[in-house]
């Protein structure tokens, strides 16, 4: 007997995500068949924004490979864009010629970006924000152009922004209303965002209408309702997303902005169903992410013949992609019959906090600067939670629990102290071998396995994971907008590559524009060994009151022996009698004070900002070892920081403990001391 | 310094590329294997150590057995005998050792008598080291004087057992029953931290439906476990433990029967038991009443469960009687010598067992033999081939031994696998006394605290080096053989014995070339003893993995369960005994308003002297902490991290403050692991208990002041 064939239209993450539920719950069940209208497998459409901005390549954001759907038979028709459907028949046709039957059809054709009918839209130069396609092109123009302009001051145009940027390109954000995205914050959360964004060097035009854009051939600019005007090469629409649903008319499926779908994602067709942002559920058609895998698991199941609760809607929440910028908003933070419940503001690290309640329920927050409660945040939301479970979270500082401890520990540390097992090894094992439960990840690690202490820490990891953030291997960020390299593989490249020149760096690397720019310049040149390259030390004796003879005589003795090269960032040094009250010495890069035990020395303080308090590195039994430890770790960040990365960051992402262990360790101290890299590998074979 | 140890020279296995050997760290000995592999730092010979498979530990090893390779491939090994000249080490040759040692320790003899010269030894020693160590105490110096770093680990424990059951043995039964009792009390015992790899036995008895009641001040990750946690008053354990009973006897929870048949003395425990009364038991220990009461009757009522102490409770001037009253409790509920009940005392020395078993002990001979019975004292003679006329009598326990350092009447000493200064009480004297001697020699891996202050310092193999066996915390005998050559000039401690006595003239007494010799003779000397090791022999061992003691004769198994039908005493009965309930040793005062108690962390062993050099391990825990709880931290101004000096009527430690709600509010908590001005030793009580020398360790009444910075408010 034949199986009961059940088509998609369209193949973005809403129905991908469906029909990997379908196949999750029933393999077996129907034969699937997916129209796709561009010409590529599954992709993570959030994630084009990285793409963008550098921090991932294109092969990174597909989240399901041709494999996928080959090993589950499921028929993928990429580029076959589907024109027709035919009620009565039960019949998809597509524009190739392609035709197809159906038992069951569901709609996931998603949206388009809103390209508004303005004079000069269809000019070259103007695109919109929504696949891979546009990505593509953006990257492209940015090779040729300066000077770019993106409408809309929401999510997307950000992001946008922030990616141009990222590709050299001067931008301009315009947004018709006062303040930044202004669905998600208040004008105070806005504001601060706008400042960091500015800080990052984005432009911004407010209150501003478009009226037509100008130019010839192409587009050259935008010209304003005010009567003002805006050179541009290139301009990206990013005003909204506009559903994709021209079928409507040939299935005679009911719209409204969308396809209209009941709590079952069923239209008013039988058999038919639409999930994802072409669809429209009591009135409201959703763009984020979590909803529309909420919709999939309901109509996957309605699907399976197996019970469930209809689609009641969904909380909407968003967070701003942008690296340097954490910005959360859930819920609705703009209403008029709601009061703030909460409302923190701290100038110092430039954090805002504010929670929205509505009858004495939580209804909405926004999260700026810090965003690690928004988990928290959203499970009060989505619960309804009354304000008076705010005050318990406020009371409770390490609310964050495990999860946030997990997220926030560097690969390197170890989870599992019994068994020596790291975070990392935890990450690997979970991603390689596809382990789900904490039994798993012990059984095959052996975390956890022997006092179990480390059990909800396990856990926690193993949530991270599989939740996706660190689940993917830790890509690295570019240095710039003028290269793909990031740090560690650009200083690898340079070392191996020994080239004259920045330009013939840039000619050899592939640069994008073979001038670079200041940052990727000097991270050249200090890569290549450059000797006035680099930032320098900076030593400070008893400026905490004065030091004592120990003190000064550690201090002259670590002048004489500091090294003459210069180091990959600033590095201030402070030497004292003791960690006095109110001491800079636990704001300094590195800080020796004199103990009953010994020397002790700080690393990883930081006056800027943020603010970072030093943490007891290691402890010298004299005066000499001291100062042998500070020089020994002095090169070990020399020579294994990134150009441009303070010591506390590079602490934080090698691990305070690895450090340790090589300074601990005469071998390694010595190694550094020497100025050798063990991290290369070279020395192994020495 | 090189340590002479090159590349590619690991005893490997054949074909496997690694070689199998066993961690030197705790009493549960996990076998493990190691591969040699590129260092990052250049061409040194650097391991990799993953567990392998035994009964013990089934393959799992903890962070320290994985790191346990560091510090035997340190660069800072000694690798030549050592001769303090002007203040300062000089290099010398092994014969000019011998030399110096026969020249200044027979000068001694001479001018002070043979009792003059002191032999301490430690409980991780091979049982041939220990066993020759003891022999050479009494045979080559004829001195009475030698004890060892096991006095310590759990003598209260070890006489308890003598008392109650007629023998010592830590565990008995076997691990592998503890996963099927239905109730578990660890009494003072942090397993999570200081036996990391036996937790799978205790969480498996919990995942089928065990309780578990922990007993410690402190909520460790062994408490983390518990069903029941009784966060009692350090050095009040036997009150507690007369608490457990007396609700048992009103529950009428006693196996009356075993009682009857198998034990004396219930009656006067019983009246005695009567008359103390719960809510001052709850008043003085700091427990609840009703947890009391909980923990009685879970314990009472369960069909099987297994008691298990350790330091917390035996580190006590009383921590004999308190041992005991825990065996009370298991005596009268019937609840040892059948499967899945008994006692275990959790060593925490690695050869902690088989170390006190031989001859280490000032008032014991091989075979846990005593050295004032006529009959053992002949036995032993014989072996040895001397009169028993010429065997000395029983000395002094450790601290004694220092007191009487102290007091110049020994006035020479030799030291072997030990670092006295750091984990004596009183610490302050005991550097003091061992300063002042004639003559220290101190035989080590490192230049330990105490190897500073000897005068002739004598390099030894570590455990990837030196063959021997160990006794587990089950009375198991496990051969671990040598993986690697001995860097530079070390040698193993039983050689450097052997050669010692050629050197004072009665090498025929110590003609052994191979450590299976030793073994040998150890095994005669313990025949027919209580510890009773004749049918053991390293063939059995490398075949059967491992043979529990006693073991008369090659072809006995092996005694997986003690007491099954009879105990050790003549009569085969065990003996009841009533206990006082006590406040501790020290109370809390005004000018010292805190109690004082310590022990230990994941990542260090003992003094730290091979941990502390091991970077992976030193690193995790780079220095010594004082934890206080949040309440107490803000009553005496001390913030979180900051420097505090704690003092005690002995003496002041200087550590960095870790505030954590883990700790009773008048209790402070200070690991053990370091030594110079981080030593708690400084700080600790020797008072001794009575029965067994053990010196108060777990509690000192002490105040707690801030150092600098940190000074809050």
């Amino acid at each position: 007997m034949s199986r009961p064939k059940l088509v998609m239209i369209g193949n973005g993450m809403a129905g991908v995500r469906c029909v990997e539920e379908i196949y999750a719950l029933a393999p077996d069940l129907y034969e699937i068949t997916i129209f796709g209208s561009e010409p590529r497998p599954n992709y993570n459409r959030i994630m084009l924004s990285k793409v963008l901005q550098g921090d991932a390549s294109l092969n990174d954001i597909v989240t399901h490979d041709w494999n996928w759907y080959e090993e589950r038979g499921i028929r993928l028709h990429a580029g076959h864009p589907v024109v027709r459907i035919d009620a009565q028949s039960r019949k998809v046709v597509t524009s190739t010629g392609m035709a197809a039957d159906y038992d069951k059809l569901i709609l996931a054709t998603g949206s388009s970006a809103y390209i508004p009918a303005l004079s000069g839209v269809g000019k070259p130069g103007v695109i919109g924000f929504r696949s891979v396609d546009d990505c593509e092109r953006m990257m492209e123009a940015a090779t040729i152009f300066r000077k770019a302009a993106v409408i809309g001051g929401g999510l997307l145009g950000l992001e946008a922004a922030r990616g141009l940027l990222n590709l050299g390109m001067d931008v301009t954000v315009v947004h018709n209303a006062p303040y930044l995205m202004n669905r998600q914050l208040d004008a105070m959360s806005s504001e601060l965002l706008r400042a960091e964004l500015e800080d990052q060097g984005m432009r911004f035009l407010f209150s501003k209408t478009t009226e037509k854009i100008v130019g010839r051939k192409r587009a050259e600019g935008i010209a304003f309702s005010d009567g003002s005007r805006l050179q541009a090469d290139l301009i990206v629409m990013a005003v909204g997303i506009r559903p994709n649903i021209e079928l409507a008319k040939s299935g005679g499926i009911w719209t409204n902005r969308a396809f209209v779908v009941d709590g079952g994602m069923e239209t008013n067709v039988p058999g038919v169903y639409a999930v994802g942002e072409c669809a429209e559920h009591e009135g409201t058609v959703y763009g984020l992410v979590a909803p529309l895998f909420e919709q999939g698991k309901v109509l996957a199941r309605k699907l399976c013949g197996l019970e469930t609760e209809p689609y009641r809607g969904s909380i909407p929440y968003a967070q701003l992609k942008v690296s340097g910028v954490d910005v959360f908003s859930a819920g609705g933070v703009n209403e008029r019959d709601s009061d703030t419940a909460l409302l923190q503001y701290d100038g110092i690290r430039k954090t805002y906090k504010k929670v929205i309640a509505r009858n004495g329920k939580v209804s909405g927050a926004i999260l700026f600067g810090d965003v690690e409660e928004s988990n928290s945040l959203l499970s009060l939301l989505k619960r309804g939670a009354d304000v008076s479970a705010l005050e318990r979270a406020e009371a409770r500082p390490e609310s964050g629990g495990p999860s946030a401890a997990a997220a926030a520990m560097p690969e390197r540390e170890t989870v599992c102290q019994c068994n020596g097992v790291t975070k990392g090894a935890i990450l690997a094992a979970v991603r390689e071998e596809g382990l789900s439960t904490v039994e798993q990840v012990r059984d095959r690690t052996k975390a956890s396995g022997s006092c179990g202490g480390c059990k909800p820490m396990v856990a926690a990891v193993l949530k991270l994971a599989l939740g996706g953030a660190g689940g993917e291997p830790e890509s690295e960020p570019p240095v710039c907008g003028c290269t793909k390299l990031g740090h560690a593989a650009l200083k690898e490249a340079v070392a191996e590559g020994g080239f004259a020149s920045f330009e013939l760096t840039a000619a050899k690397l592939g640069w994008r524009r073979p001038e670079g720019c200041a940052s990727c310049r000097e991270a050249v040149r200090y890569y290549s060994a450059a000797p006035d390259a680099g930032r320098p030390v900076k030593l400070f004796i008893g400026e905490g009151g004065g030091a004592e003879e120990a003190a000064a005589l550690v201090g002259a003795e670590l002048e004489r022996r500091l090294p003459s090269v210069r180091m990959p960032g600033d590095v201030r040094i402070a030497v004292d009698s003791a960690v006095a009250e109110g001491s800079m010495l636990l704001v300094r890069d590195f800080g020796l004070a004199e103990a009953p035990a010994g020397w002790e020395i700080y690393a990883g303080g930081y006056a800027g900002r943020p603010v970072k308090q030093a943490q007891l590195l290691v402890v010298a039994q004299t005066e000499e070892e001291a100062v042998e430890m500070v020089v020994s770790c002095l090169h070990g960040y020399r020579m294994n920081a990134f150009y441009g990365e303070a010591v506390w960051q590079w602490l934080e992402r090698e691990g305070l403990t690895a450090v340790r262990e090589t300074l601990l360790d005469p071998d390694g101290r010595e190694y550094w001391l020497k100025g050798r890299r063990p991290q290369l590998g070279a020395a192994a074979n020495a | 310094m090189e340590t002479g140890v090159e590349k590619g020279v690991l005893a490997t296995n054949a074909g496997t590329g690694s070689a199998l050997t066993q961690c030197p760290y705790c009493s549960v000995q996990c076998k493990m294997t190691v591969e040699e592999t590129a260092s990052p730092f250049g061409g040194r010979a650097v391991y990799r150590a993953e567990g392998a498979p035994n009964a013990a530990s089934e393959g799992r090893l903890c962070v320290k057995g994985k790191n346990a390779h560091q510090h035997a491939a340190s660069r800072e090994r000694l690798l030549y005998p050592l001769l303090k000249t002007d203040g300062g080490f000089v290099r010398i040759s092994w014969d000019e050792a011998y030399r110096v040692l026969r020249e200044r320790l027979l000068a001694v003899r001479r001018m002070h008598g043979p009792d003059a010269v002191g032999v301490y030894g430690g409980g991780s020693l091979t049982n041939e080291s220990a066993y020759l160590l003891g022999k050479f105490a009494r045979i080559a110096l004829r001195t009475r004087y030698i004890d060892y770093n096991g006095r310590f680990c759990m003598s209260a424990a070890a006489s308890a057992g003598v008392k109650t059951f007629g023998i010592d043995r830590g565990l008995t039964n076997r691990l592998s029953e503890i996963p099927h009792a239905e109730c578990i009390i660890l009494a003072g015992t942090n397993i999570a931290e200081c036996q990391p790899t036996l937790m799978p036995y205790f969480t498996k008895a919990k995942e089928n439906g065990a309780r578990i009641i922990v007993i410690d001040p402190r909520t460790t990750g062994t408490a983390a476990l518990a069903d029941l946690h009784l966060r009692v008053r350090p050095g009040t354990d036997a009150a507690l433990a007369n608490g457990l009973l007396k609700v048992v006897f009103e529950e009428g929870l006693t196996d009356e029967a075993f009682i009857r048949q198998r034990t004396t003395g219930f009656e006067e425990l019983r009246e005695h038991v009567a008359k103390l009364d719960l809510e001052e038991i709850a008043e003085l220990t700091g427990v609840a009443a009703a947890d009391i009461r909980r923990a009685a009757i879970a314990y009472g009522k369960a069909g099987t469960g297994m008691i298990f102490t350790a330091r917390g409770v035996e580190q006590h001037s009383d921590g004999h009687m308190a041992v005991r009253n825990f065996l009370n409790l298991i005596l009268a509920t019937g609840k040892i010598g059948r499967d899945s009940c008994g006692y275990g005392a959790v060593t925490g020395q690695g050869n902690g067992q088989g170390g006190r078993e031989h001859g280490q002990k000032a008032d014991q001979l091989p075979g846990y033999r005593l050295i004032e019975n006529p009959r053992d004292r002949e036995y032993v003679a014989g072996v040895w081939g001397i009169d028993p006329a010429e065997l000395p009598g029983k000395g002094v326990s450790a601290y004694e031994m220092m007191k009487l350092t102290y007091d110049k009447e020994i006035r020479a000493m030799l030291i072997m696998g030990s670092n006295p200064i750091v984990s004596n009480p009183n610490a302050a004297l005991v550097e003091e006394g061992l300063a002042g001697l004639d003559f220290l020699a101190v035989a080590d891996m490192f230049l330990s605290e105490t190897a500073k202050l000897a005068d002739l310092v004598l390099p030894v193999t570590s455990y990837m080096e030196n063959t021997g066996t160990m006794t587990n915390l089950e009375g198991r005998v496990l051969l671990r053989e040598a993986a690697r050559p001995a860097p530079g000039e070390s040698r193993h401690d039983w050689r450097i014995l052997c050669e010692l006595a050629e050197a004072l003239g009665c090498g025929d007494k110590f003609a052994f070339h191979e450590p299976e010799q030793v073994f040998d003779e150890l095994r005669a000397a313990s025949r027919g003893g209580v510890a009773d090791y004749y049918g053991i022999t390293y063939d059995r061992l490398r075949r059967e993995e491992g043979v529990y003691w006693p073991c008369p004769s090659p072809d006995y198994p092996g005694t997986k369960r003690l007491f099954e039908d009879g105990f050790a005493h003549g009569d085969g009965r065990a003996v009841f005994v009533a206990v006082d309930n006590r406040p501790p040793e020290e109370e809390a005062d005004e000018d010292y308003p805190l109690l004082l108690t310590n022990g230990r962390l994941l990542s260090h062993y003992l003094t730290g002297v091979q941990t502390r050099r091991s970077p992976a391990l030193a690193a995790r825990e780079i220095e010594n902490v004082m934890e206080i709880h949040p309440r107490t931290a803000r009553r005496h101004r001390i913030a979180d991290g900051a420097l505090v000096q704690v003092t005690s009527r002995r003496g002041s430690v200087v550590v960095r403050s870790k505030v954590t709600e883990d700790i009773r509010e008048d209790t402070v908590f200070v690991p053990m692991h370091w030594g110079g001005a981080q030593n708690v030793n400084l700080v600790t009580n020797p008072a001794l208990d009575p029965y067994c020398r053990m010196p108060d360790f777990k509690v000192s009444a002490v105040r707690v002041v801030p150092l600098g910075r940190g000074a809050s408010g």
